[in-house]
């Protein structure tokens, strides 16, 4: 992520390791020279920002260097190299598509798209950009296919087709209210200070897990893979979480002065804004059924309490 | 989890902003968790605030990672373990189970009467119905009768004693009681002496005794002419069973050796702890004429002459002749209306928590502590008791040195009527054919291996038929009352 043009750590270690790796990435088989992997080398450790020799020795270990190799031959356009790629990828790409998008069409336009971008239909400067040479090996080349792929599905396919399933539906109004200018705090700044303040103080994960459930839906299941975990485990923390966030805010706003009990009510009084605002903003934007079970069970006690 | 407060929601999404995302490279290398930590949570706090990146992580996750990781360990375990747990409680049941059947057996075994022995008493039955009417009498009663009846008491006693033994003895002994004058009891006294003779010999010393019980019949014969009667056909008797001692493996360490220490000088054919036993006999006898004393004054010195002709080598004669003189003049009538009626033959045995062997004469109202390497008599007495222990005390010291006097832990005890058998500790096994009256320590051997661990059971079906239990779990049988052991 660091953009910095040339690292002299990175370079020594690299040319340092060069062999070593070449071998280990099976270069040979699949023509890559050693100076042209010498270059990937640089390159991706330059792009990592590796502080010191060691971090980017560790660096250069931790790589998977045989599929870099062989993403980068492919994107360089070997033949030997495309013939493993196809063997190896080709129905797991088509899976992985298929459980994207979950309908065989819109699987094969998705693979599709993903092929040609692999095999670089764009050009720049006359030369085919393949996005296959994007690839850096830090993590299994198959995981990093189907990131591309969900990548790819994000970008394109919600955009443009709304209206292919409940789930794609939820997340699109999580969206489209994300960037939702209207201002649902107008009661009281304070609730909403406060809140940030006790959001900001909580991990990284918390909020990640509070906002892949709350605001995205996800089940405990799907949270849980996402952060290589057990559901109880998000479970708990996403029950802890609630009890602690709403004592914690209660205790700013008392802090800055309310009353107990006014603090709460302001809790209580802001959820019915809020409500008020999610009908409301849902209700231009997507027609009733488009609303996921999830969403609607989650309206029911809203509107009752 | 509903309860989240939907301020947070509301402020989770304001603060949600659209940076630079993560390439696909780092996201890839965060869902397969290769990321370094400081880079991993560069990436969490994008992903709290990237909606799209979520999405992204969401949707790229392997194809089989959820039933590997989420449904299979649950299912597995959920298969495995209850059967597990349960396949332990059922085999802790079956342990518990069997354990409890195998102690059932072993104590419902001795109960049973023994089939060889079963003839022998039926004739014994047969001379006492005609004879003596008291055994079955309560004790209060008893001491009416016993006037009346003595011999048939003491007859009764002594018979008690020599229950387990040969048939032939059971014959003479009817024959001695049936063919003397009901009132004279001298005859009586030293004719039932004779028979006990031959009772302590199948476990004393291993040289025949033949010779030596001739000489005692004659000494007695002495006394008493309804004696020769008797010992007509003894030698066969001791014959028998010096024959089977020959034969016998069993070595009968403490008593056998006993003759050292206490200066037998018949050549060891009789030893010190025969005369004891003899004395203990005679203690009895004693006590049986103390009965009878009304009638038969002089009961209690024939008695006391007649014990040194047989124990006559014997350092401690002159003490076991005073013991008995004063044992005659001292136990009274009381003494011997409560351990009369009481046959021992249905003594009741136990083992205390201690591990002492332990004997009730009166179906369990009370009970008795018996000191195997110091048999006592029916509780006829301490000075008894004392007497025989300074005659012992030597021979005991000296047999039990190498047990190292450590108290014997007894663990079984089996009883066929009068014939007792009780092991414990260190292979300690110890036989007795009266009761409890006399004990002799067996030590089964087979091939050369001598039993030394504990016995944790015994099973005695019959006199001659045993089998013992070894605490590792070696099981010892005998078909010969002991003389003779396999090991399985």
């Amino acid at each position: 992520m660091s953009s910095s043009k040339s690292n002299p750590a990175v370079q020594a270690v690299a040319s340092e390791m060069l062999a070593e790796l070449h071998a280990k990435a099976g270069c040979e088989r699949i023509g890559l020279t050693r100076e042209s992997f010498s270059t990937i080398l640089c390159e991706v450790g330059t792009k990592y920002g590796a502080s010191s020799e060691d971090d980017a020795r560790s660096f250069f270990l931790s790589l998977r260097v045989d599929e870099l190799a062989l993403a980068r031959a492919c994107a360089a356009g070997e033949n030997s190299a495309w013939e493993i790629f196809l063997t190896r990828y080709r129905e797991k790409l088509y899976l992985s598509a298929l459980r994207i998008a979950r309908e065989d069409s819109a699987a094969r336009e998705l693979a599709e798209t993903l092929y040609a971008d692999l095999y670089g239909t764009t050009t720049r400067e006359g030369q085919r950009v393949s996005k296959l040479a994007s690839y850096t090996g830090r993590g299994s080349l198959e995981g990093w296919l189907r990131t591309v792929l969900a990548q790819e599905y994000v970008n394109r396919y919600r955009r443009t087709k709304r209206l292919v399933s409940l789930d794609e539906e939820s997340e699109e109004g999580v969206q489209f209210r994300a960037p939702d200018p209207e201002p649902v705090t107008t009661s009281d700044n304070r609730l909403a200070l406060a809140t940030d303040a006790v959001l900001a103080d909580l991990p990284a994960e918390d909020r990640m897990v509070l906002s892949a459930y709350y605001l995205d839906d996800r089940t405990l299941a799907e949270i849980a893979r996402m952060l290589g975990v057990h559901e109880s485990t998000i479970s708990r923390k996403l029950d802890k979480l609630a009890k602690s966030l709403r004592k914690q805010i209660v205790a700013a706003l008392t802090k800055d002065g309310m009353s107990r009990r006014q603090a709460e009510e302001a809790l209580e009084v802001d959820v019915r804004d809020l409500q008020v605002d999610i009908r409301r903003s849902l209700a231009q934007e997507t027609p009733p059924p488009a609303f996921s079970e999830k969403r609607v069970e989650a309206r029911v006690p809203e509107g009752e309490g | 989890m509903e309860k989240l407060p939907k301020i947070v929601g509301e402020r989770l999404k304001t603060t949600a902003v659209a940076v630079d995302h993560p390439d696909a490279d780092v996201l890839t290398a965060f869902s397969e968790r290769s990321l370094p930590d400081r880079e991993r949570s560069q990436v969490l706090e994008h992903l709290a605030r990237c909606g799209e990146c979520r999405d992204v992580i969401a949707l790229s996750r392997p194809a089989q990672e959820p039933t590997v990781a989420v449904v299979r360990p649950l299912r597995g375990r959920w298969l495995t373990w209850p059967r597990l747990r349960w396949g332990l409680v059922a085999a802790g049941v079956v342990v518990v189970g069997s354990f409890g059947v195998l102690r059932y057996h072993a104590s419902s075994h001795p109960a049973t009467v023994a089939l060889n022995e079963a003839p022998r008493r039926e004739e014994i039955e047969k001379a006492k119905n005609q004879m003596e009417p008291l055994p079955a009498a309560p004790a209060a009663a008893a001491n009416e009768q016993k006037k009346a009846t003595q011999n048939g008491l003491l007859d009764s006693e002594v018979r008690s004693k020599l229950a387990p033994q040969a048939k032939e003895l059971n014959r003479l002994e009817q024959f001695a009681k049936l063919q003397p004058p009901p009132r004279d009891q001298r005859p009586d006294a030293s004719g039932t002496r004779g028979m006990l003779r031959p009772q302590v010999l199948p476990h004393g010393p291993k040289a025949a005794p033949t010779q030596q019980w001739q000489q005692n019949a004659t000494a007695n014969a002495n006394n008493n002419a309804y004696a020769f009667q008797s010992q007509a056909p003894a030698p066969a008797v001791p014959a028998e069973f010096s024959g089977k001692q020959s034969s016998n493996q069993v070595v009968v360490s403490a008593q056998a050796t006993a003759p050292v220490t206490s200066g037998s000088a018949i050549g060891g054919a009789i030893s010190s702890d025969k005369g004891s036993q003899d004395l203990d006999t005679l203690a009895v006898n004693g006590r049986s004429v103390t009965a009878l004393q009304p009638t038969g004054g002089n009961a209690g010195a024939e008695v006391a002459r007649a014990k040194p002709a047989e124990t006559m080598p014997s350092a401690n004669a002159p003490k076991a002749q005073l013991t008995d003189a004063y044992a005659v003049s001292t136990i009274d009538g009381s003494n011997f209306t409560q351990t009369a009626p009481l046959a021992p033959e249905s003594a009741r045995w136990s083992i205390n928590a201690l591990g002492g062997l332990q004997r009730s004469l009166d179906q369990g109202k009370s009970w008795q502590d018996v000191d195997v390497t110091g048999a006592t008599g029916m509780g006829s007495g301490a000075n008894v008791r004392l007497a025989m222990k300074s005659s012992r005390e030597k021979a005991l010291a000296k047999d039990k040195a190498d047990m190292k006097q450590a108290p014997i832990v007894f663990r079984a005890v089996s009883a066929n009527g009068p014939d007792v058998w009780a092991g414990g500790s260190s292979g300690h096994l110890y036989h007795s054919t009266d009761a409890g009256m006399h004990w002799v320590q067996v030590v089964p051997t087979w091939s050369g291996v001598v039993l030394t661990d504990d016995i944790v059971s015994l099973q005695f079906a019959d006199p001659l038929q045993g089998r013992i239990v070894t605490s590792s779990s070696e099981i010892w049988t005998t078909a010969d009352a002991g003389q003779t052991w396999q090991k399985r």
